[in-house]
């Protein structure tokens, strides 16, 4: 809690727990660095709630247990307050913050009230899902499926506010990133070593703000729909992009913009690691810049490739597939940076590793999913849902990486090594057995979202949900291991005080 | 061994189409690629760290000597992605491109069942296919999106809103398969399914006369004469006057219908009729009240033709 004695704040206010009560201190500050943890106390929370209903749906279709309508709000409450609480604003939120304007090279971000206003929608957000999941939850998934949210009896209003609130916080902090980024290019020109993770994150800003205005298209539709305004499925129209094509021209980009950021800051710890910073080489800021482009790219695809037209889907799978090639450069930088310098394999580090794994295995789905024909049999099935997860959990052990590293900023004390490493282990070794079974039984045409469980397959839903609870292990040992460094600091510092008068 | 093979045997997915073994067969060659770069990653990244160190490497600054690697990592996954995309593709223009001379059949969605109409219109809510045959199916556009897949024939069709579409496939083991539609219905608990009957070689072309019976155009007295010999009356029925279980029909205008009660009926049209639609109304003197209705299982034509072949009988 010393942010006062190693950095020069924009807003200059001292933290001085004596003088600010609780809420201007985290709430109502401008200091993007407070904002930070403010972010990773909201998501840790969120983290903790999502992943309990995670391991319940783990096990619902082995126990045959519970109605199918419990199950429905289940997995639309795990999706949406994992994807679109977590996943998506978590990265920008708490490490964007934290990081960004030191790593830019600038004092703070380029508009702190959009900063603080983006948090602050955003926690309205989180309070629109609280009541949807209390009172009125969906049953839909995540993704409002059509044409079943069309119909659906349970009330979707309150969460698709909540999505769209958390939407326009992300889009704001997304036009945040990306104009302190200019900002400092301004600031600094000619001067181009500005680390990969700046670039990924204003890369991932910029994809954000592109993406938003198709979530608002498809809310609209939504409720239009619904309230028999409009039929989005009426023939005729030259174009004819449906509901759903409209939501996954926001879903996936937005998706690609975290998986970015995520990339960004394991290249931050790497090279952390890999002997101090270093400027970002060409070679990786195109592969970033690359990326960008096609997670945005992918927006028409889902125009394109879900008519019936076989033209549509082969270059559908072509710009899919394309997604890997800048991955997989990156990867292999890591690799190469990581095999000269032989660094100590610290818990951010292995956090870092983890979330390259998990990535790559997501990638490599990828060649599964993006490929005709064998893309085709794998829609909507428990493959597409396994891939999924291998992103969003690369997205989490990412952050913790980035929480790792920057606790001893944080708290003046490093997490415990060994808890670091343990909790990477066991997120990556959970992650692994939980969803691994998962791309099988789909690849044999296991449907996702449902209770039926496969004729032959439960013996690999059994051994998904036993590393399910190995996931949600390591995932609370890394939350424990953070809070631990916390109260650490918090004893300490009150010791410190009580001595010091 | 070959992981996916295995488990795929041990789960039952059998091979059921022509097509079903090639897609299988770029999935296990991807799988291979798959597995092997996720261990060469992994293997990689746990050899950087946790090898033991050499000395002297830990003062060595990280310089960005990765450039030349982040140049093979890209060669890497894009001749890998080219070979994935263009063997696909292959494939995909095998799977795409329906055989000269398949036989039609349509698919129809409604109110979340799915209902098949053969050539000749008979329409029912099973898929009968023949073995070895190719079949196209020209899946109607519905109001809203749906699936139709058959996870053994390696066949999953998205059917995109109003949109029609042809798929294809030729079965290559006889048996009965389920196929569904994986797309989230509207409001309603269940999926929509059928089951698929895949025929033993000429038993699909038996089902299809049985069901959809003689041509209708054809002349009455033709047409009655095409339907008696499908629709089984010749097990009951003579013409050459030998009494089967049923009286023949030999002469049956210039005969007497005696009924149990004794009654005398008149050979009219409607009776004839009656006794095809109705045989229990009016029993005959001398057999048994055994002869099924056909009720609801012969087009009107049909009947009519029945009648008319009936009366003209010498
Ligand atoms: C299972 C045997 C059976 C089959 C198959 C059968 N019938 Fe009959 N049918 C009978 C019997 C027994 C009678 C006499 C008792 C009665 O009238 O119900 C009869 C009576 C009749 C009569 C009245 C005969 C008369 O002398 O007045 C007609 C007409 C007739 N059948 C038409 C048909 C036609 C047309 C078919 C084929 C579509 C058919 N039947 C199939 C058993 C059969």
């Amino acid at each position: 809690m010393s942010d006062t004695t190693n950095s020069s704040s924009r807003t200059a206010k001292p933290a001085s727990a004596a003088t600010a009560s609780t809420g201007e201190m985290w709430l109502f500050t401008l200091d993007h660095r407070r904002l930070a943890r403010a972010w990773a106390a909201v998501t840790a929370v969120v983290l903790v709630a999502g992943v309990v209903l995670g391991l319940g749906l783990a096990f619902q279709p082995l126990a045959d247990a519970g109605a199918v309508e419990t199950f429905r709000r289940m997995y639309t409450m795990h999706g949406l307050a994992l994807v679109a609480l977590v996943v998506l604003p978590a990265i920008p939120g708490v490490l964007g913050n934290a990081l960004l304007p030191e790593s830019c090279g600038v004092e703070g971000m380029a508009w702190p009230g959009l900063n603080r206003l983006a948090f602050h929608i955003h926690l309205f957000g989180v309070a629109l899902f609280l009541v949807a999941f209390s009172v009125a939850p969906a049953d839909t998934g995540w993704s409002f499926d059509a044409p079943f949210a069309f119909g659906s009896a349970s009330s979707l209003a309150w969460s698709v506010a909540g999505l769209l609130t958390v939407g326009v916080a992300s889009a704001c902090s997304g036009a945040n990133l990306v104009a302190t980024f200019v900002e400092s290019r301004l600031k600094n020109r000619g001067n181009l070593d500005v680390p990969l993770f700046a670039w990924a994150l204003a890369a991932g800003g910029l994809v954000q703000v592109l993406a938003a205005p198709f979530l608002c298209v498809a809310a609209v539709l939504l409720v239009a729909q619904r309230a028999g305004a409009a039929d989005v499925f009426a023939s005729g129209v030259a174009i004819d992009v449906s509901y759903a094509q409209w939501f996954w021209a926001w879903a996936h980009p937005a998706m690609g913009a975290a998986v970015i950021a995520a990339l960004g800051l394991v290249d931050d710890v790497v090279t952390r690691h890999a002997g101090g910073r270093a400027p970002a080489s060409r070679s990786l800021v195109l592969c970033i810049l690359a990326l960008a482009v096609l997670a945005f790219a992918g927006s028409p695809v889902h125009w394109i490739g879900r008519t019936n037209s076989p033209a549509d889907s082969l270059s559908a799978s072509a710009l899919a597939l394309a997604a890997g090639v800048p991955f997989a450069g990156l990867v292999a930088g890591w690799i190469a940076t990581l095999g000269s310098a032989s660094p100590r394999p610290t818990g951010a580090l292995c956090a870092a590793a983890t979330a390259i794994v998990l990535f790559t295995c997501g990638a490599l789905a990828g060649l599964f999913a993006a490929s005709v024909p064998a893309g085709a049999l794998l829609q909507q099935s428990s493959f597409a849902s396994a891939q999924l997860h291998f992103s969003g959990l690369g997205v989490v052990a990412a952050l913790y990486a980035g929480l790792l590293q920057v606790s001893p900023d944080w708290f003046g004390v490093p997490v415990r090594e060994g808890q670091g490493r343990g909790a990477s282990a066991l997120i990556l070794a959970g992650t692994l057995a939980t969803f691994v079974p998962k791309l099988v039984l789909g690849a044999q045409g296991q449907p996702s979202r449902t209770l039926e469980i496969l004729a032959g397959g439960e013996a690999l839903t059994l051994a998904s949900a036993v590393g399910g609870i190995v996931l949600a292990l390591g995932l609370g040992l890394a939350a424990w291991s953070i809070v631990g460094a916390f109260l650490a600091s918090h004893g300490a510092s009150n010791t410190a005080a009580e001595v010091a008068p | 061994m070959n992981a996916m093979l295995l488990v795929q045997s041990a789960v039952g997915l059998p091979q059921a189409s022509s097509y079903a073994a090639s897609i299988d067969r770029a999935f296990v060659v991807t799988a291979w690629f798959a597995v092997f770069l996720a261990i060469l990653v992994a293997g990689a990244l746990a050899l950087a760290l946790f090898a033991p160190r050499r000395d002297g490497a830990e003062s060595e600054p990280a310089t960005r000597r990765s450039s030349k690697w982040v140049s093979t990592g890209v060669a890497v996954a894009g001749a890998l992605s080219l070979l994935v995309l263009l063997h696909g593709s292959r494939v995909w223009a095998d799977v795409q491109t329906v055989p000269r001379g398949a036989l039609a059949i349509q698919v129809h969605l409604e109110k979340n069942a799915f209902a098949f109409t053969y050539p000749g219109g008979h329409v029912a809510t099973e898929l009968h296919m023949p073995c070895d045959r190719p079949v196209k199916l020209m899946l109607r556009g519905d109001r809203e999106p749906y699936t139709f897949a058959v996870p053994e024939f390696r066949l999953h069709a998205l059917v995109a809103a109003a949109q029609d579409r042809d798929a294809w496939v030729a079965a290559t083991l006889p048996g009965e398969y389920a196929a569904r539609s994986t797309t989230f219905p509207r409001a309603s608990d269940a999926i929509a399914a059928a089951t698929v009957v895949v025929h033993e070689a000429g038993g699909f072309e038996k089902w299809h006369q049985e069901v959809s019976g003689p041509p209708l155009d054809l002349p009455p007295v033709e047409l009655g004469a095409r339907s008696y010999q499908m629709r089984g009356c010749t097990q009951c029925h003579s013409l050459d006057g030998s009494k089967l279980v049923g009286p023949s029909f030999k002469g049956f205008l210039a005969r007497q219908h005696v009924l149990v009660d004794q009654t005398v009926v008149e050979p009219t049209d409607d009776y004839i009729k009656e006794s095809i639609l109705d045989p229990t109304a009016k029993v005959i003197a001398g057999h048994e009240p055994v002869m099924p209705s056909f009720r609801g299982r012969l087009h009107e034509l049909e009947v009519a033709g029945l009648v008319a072949f009936i009366k003209s009988q010498p």
